[in-house]
């Protein structure tokens, strides 16, 4: 299974939110920290060995999750996005 | 390998060519307002299923093929979908491939695609997308056939 962390554009937000999951340290996290607009980045494994990702939508949220969730149907690939806004 | 049309909505550019690489459109003659209309998808998807793939069928290369719309942002979708696909496909040996039908657009359709599809006056908007598409046929049997030359060589 896969794990998207997603925010409009708050990078930094959604970058805290998947640190907390994997149980990684926050501080880490680079304040000024840009995921760019609607890229995706793997970040890890959770404790359930599911993959981890994050990004951004920036806009038309509803495309963006319907292009992740579809092409996750079409790859038979369990996918789990989670909206931080 | 799996193939995607997209377009804007994935209602009209992206289905027209997908039903002639599937061939439930012909390629040697202009088709009919009739044959158009009853191809699968046509003039339907609606404004929140923009992106969700609808699956057209397997050609005879047994290659999937799909259509999606991407909206304003295909430049940034197109290249996300490719990141995606590549990191869902990766451990199952298949790749992918996008094929953006808008080149094939004109003023017809694209009006005739908003009356229909954005202001629901369907009666005006669903002819006028035809009469579009009747217009530049030839650009579509042209994208398909340069598409299929290409997964020949592939």
């Amino acid at each position: 299974m896969k794990i998207i962390f997603t925010s409009k554009a708050n990078s930094y937000k959604t970058m805290k939110e998947a640190y907390k999951h994997i149980g990684l340290d926050e501080k880490l996290i680079d304040p000024n920290c840009d995921l760019g607009k609607m890229k995706l980045h793997y970040l890890g494994l959770d404790s359930e060995s599911n993959e981890v990702y994050v990004s951004n939508y920036y806009k038309n949220k509803h495309i963006f999750s319907n292009i992740i969730s579809g092409l996750g149907s079409v790859f038979k690939e369990e996918i789990i996005i989670l909206d931080i806004d | 390998m799996k193939i995607i049309y997209c377009c804007y909505g994935g209602a009209h550019t992206s289905i027209v060519a997908s039903s002639i690489h599937m061939g439930y459109l012909p390629t040697d003659k202009i088709p009919t307002s009739e044959e158009i209309l009853s191809v699968p998808y046509y003039d339907q998807s609606a404004n929140n299923s923009v992106g969700t793939p609808l699956f057209m069928g397997v050609d005879e290369y047994t290659n999937e093929v799909y259509v999606m719309g991407m909206g304003h942002h295909r430049d940034y979708y197109a290249v996300m979908t490719y990141e995606y696909a590549h990191i869902l496909a990766s451990d199952k040996g298949t790749s992918i491939r996008i094929i953006n039908a808008l080149s094939c657009i004109n003023n017809y359709i694209r009006i005739g695609g908003f009356l229909s599809r954005r202001a629901n006056l369907i009666s005006i908007g669903r002819p006028l997308t035809v009469f579009g598409i009747q217009r530049n046929y030839k650009y579509f049997v042209e994208l398909v056939s340069n598409l299929k030359k290409a997964i020949k060589v592939d």
